[in-house]
């Protein structure tokens, strides 16, 4: 951070080269370090707007007008955003700018009016759609933005990130059914994205009923697997599945899958032995004594301990 | 052979040779960037919406197939039954193409043919322009002695069989020049230099391919996509991780 805010100082003796390298891989890779783009960005534009080609030019007006709304810099925003309109008065990318500058004064129904209007002459914009859902996300208007990203979807069904923000939106609004309807469908995308297979698990966890929990069961020994053992959460969810299957009688039983919970719970208690605080581990020791996976786990801690 | 040399008029270099090697070397640069005009919005051209609907069915439909194991079995069936089901996605059927679609698109035709033009007119126009101004003279003399034969090739516009063939006319001396500056041209524009084959190609294909990258034909694509998707059999690849697993953190354990 100190390093940040020194080169932050010194924008001045920073070259113009340099500045635009920055922006463009801020650009690329999507970064947020929006008070530097910030920064950087109007520096630029004031002092070396002729140098650039148009193209860079606009973008990094768009760039920087979108960092310092970030950054609450709102008289910077203002007036980039401005000038943007003034050369590109119709088009989705400049409402779209007008609109988060509505948003993030707090003025949503002027951004919704702005991009009800684009939608009207391009219902598929997908740039105005994505807008719109992180608006009513933001605005905690869960089913509009559930709407917004459905006609998203329509058109972009491979867009692995929109399924991904859907099962969070269907979380958020309980609709666990649907949420693991996404999570799989992000896993046909990334087969062995980790916290893809932990979420799904968890969900399936939520909604309960006995294949649910077992189906969950093989999501989390997947992920053990392709972790080696070292996701806590996966573990902490085989203790949880088990302890629920246990209270299942009927079908808790079944082979050494039974034996799972009890091992992993172990293996939590290891790995807490060797990484987390005293009290933590107490936590631990209370909460599988709790879920009835605590005497075995116990006794091996002892062993442990012993040896 | 030669018995004596034709003596030619200084203005014949002044008005014939000089002008018709700048006018050819002005119609290629003209040429360039006309090309380069016509040529430059082609690519800004969308697709089409529905085009790549079908694509993104076919490629989900694909991943379906490929990574249908890392997902629950009811999961899988469901998204069976939504592609390849009675009333699925890939069921749908399409009207029957029409001429027009066969031809590819009017569009791509008619900017094909423009292209097209945009090269032979002003060839044409220069070729007129050459033989109204300039026919009729003789330009000047290869080095070397040639057969009879190679009169029609270098002495056109001129009917003089007494003449030595190795003197050549303007109007053969345009055509030369004509075809045979493209190494200088390429020369000339480092980068995009005028490819005269290249082009010729690339025009073959485009009047192949109806323009643009080859579209499919969704019919028979869904027709295959569904009967793969049909012969899959539902196969956990997380099958036995429980106990692998179950390995895993024994073996952790005892370590």
């Amino acid at each position: 951070m100190a390093g940040a805010s020194a080169s932050l100082d010194s924008v001045e003796s920073v070259s113009l080269l340099d500045m635009l390298q920055y922006l463009r891989q801020a650009r690329e890779l999507r970064s947020h370090d929006s008070e530097a783009v910030a920064r950087y960005g109007s520096t630029i534009l004031r002092k070396y707007a002729r140098k650039l080609n148009q193209t860079e030019l606009w973008l990094i007006h768009e760039q920087t007008a979108q960092a310092a709304m970030d950054s609450h810099n709102e008289p910077l925003a203002l007036s980039i955003s401005q000038n943007v309109l003034a050369r590109f008065p119709k088009g989705a990318r400049g409402s779209r700018l007008a609109g988060m500058l509505g948003e993030s004064a707090g003025r949503t129904s002027e951004a919704t009016q702005l991009y009800a209007k684009e939608l009207e002459l391009d219902p598929q914009n997908a740039l105005i759609l994505k807008r719109s859902v992180a608006m009513h996300k933001g605005q905690g208007n869960i089913p509009a933005a559930l709407a917004a990203l459905h006609t998203y979807l329509a058109s972009n069904q491979l867009d692995w990130g929109a399924w991904e923000e859907a099962a969070e939106l269907y979380i958020q609004a309980q609709l666990y059914q649907q949420a693991v309807f996404c999570l799989e469908e992000v896993l046909l995308h990334q087969p062995i994205a980790l916290g893809t297979h932990l979420l799904l698990a968890d969900t399936l966890c939520t909604l309960g009923g006995t294949p649910n929990l077992l189906t969950a069961r093989t999501h989390y020994s997947a992920v053990v697997e392709l972790s080696g053992g070292r996701s806590a959460r996966a573990l902490y969810g085989l203790t949880y599945v088990a302890a629920q299957l246990g209270a299942d009688r009927k079908a808790g039983k079944g082979g050494e899958e039974a034996e799972l919970g009890q091992v992993a719970a172990r293996a939590l208690t290891q790995l807490y032995q060797r990484e987390a605080p005293e009290a933590e581990q107490a936590m631990l020791a209370g909460m599988l004594k709790a879920q009835g996976l605590a005497v075995e786990a116990v006794e091996g801690n002892r062993n442990a301990s012993k040896r | 052979m030669v018995s004596q040399d034709l003596v030619l008029d200084r203005d014949v270099r002044d008005w014939v040779l000089i002008p018709l090697t700048v006018s050819v070397i002005l119609m290629k640069l003209l040429q360039q960037y006309a090309v380069k005009l016509m040529a430059a919005p082609k690519p800004s051209e969308p697709p089409k919406p529905e085009d790549v609907q079908q694509k993104n069915t076919l490629a989900r439909s694909g991943l379906l197939r490929a990574n249908h194991g890392f997902i629950s079995e009811a999961g899988f069936r469901q998204r069976r039954a939504y592609f390849a089901g009675k009333e699925g996605v890939l069921q749908q059927t399409f009207p029957a193409k029409g001429l027009n679609d066969m031809m590819g698109n009017p569009d791509a035709m008619q900017g094909m043919l423009k292209q097209q033009m945009g090269g032979l007119v002003p060839q044409m126009g220069m070729g007129a322009f050459v033989n109204y101004f300039f026919s009729g003279f003789i330009l000047g003399r290869v080095p070397f002695s040639l057969s009879p034969k190679f009169r029609p090739m270098l002495q056109r516009g001129i009917d003089l069989p007494a003449l030595d063939p190795s003197y050549f006319t303007s109007l053969s001396f345009y055509i030369m020049a004509l075809f045979g500056l493209g190494g200088v041209f390429r020369l000339m524009f480092a980068e995009d230099a005028i490819n005269d084959a290249a082009q010729m190609a690339q025009m073959q294909m485009g009047g192949m391919g109806g323009g643009g990258p080859p579209t499919l034909d969704p019919a028979k694509a869904y027709e295959a996509e569904r009967q793969a998707l049909d012969v899959v059999e539902y196969r956990s690849r997380l099958e036995n991780s429980e106990l692998r697993s179950l390995k895993l953190l024994r073996a952790q354990l005892a370590a």
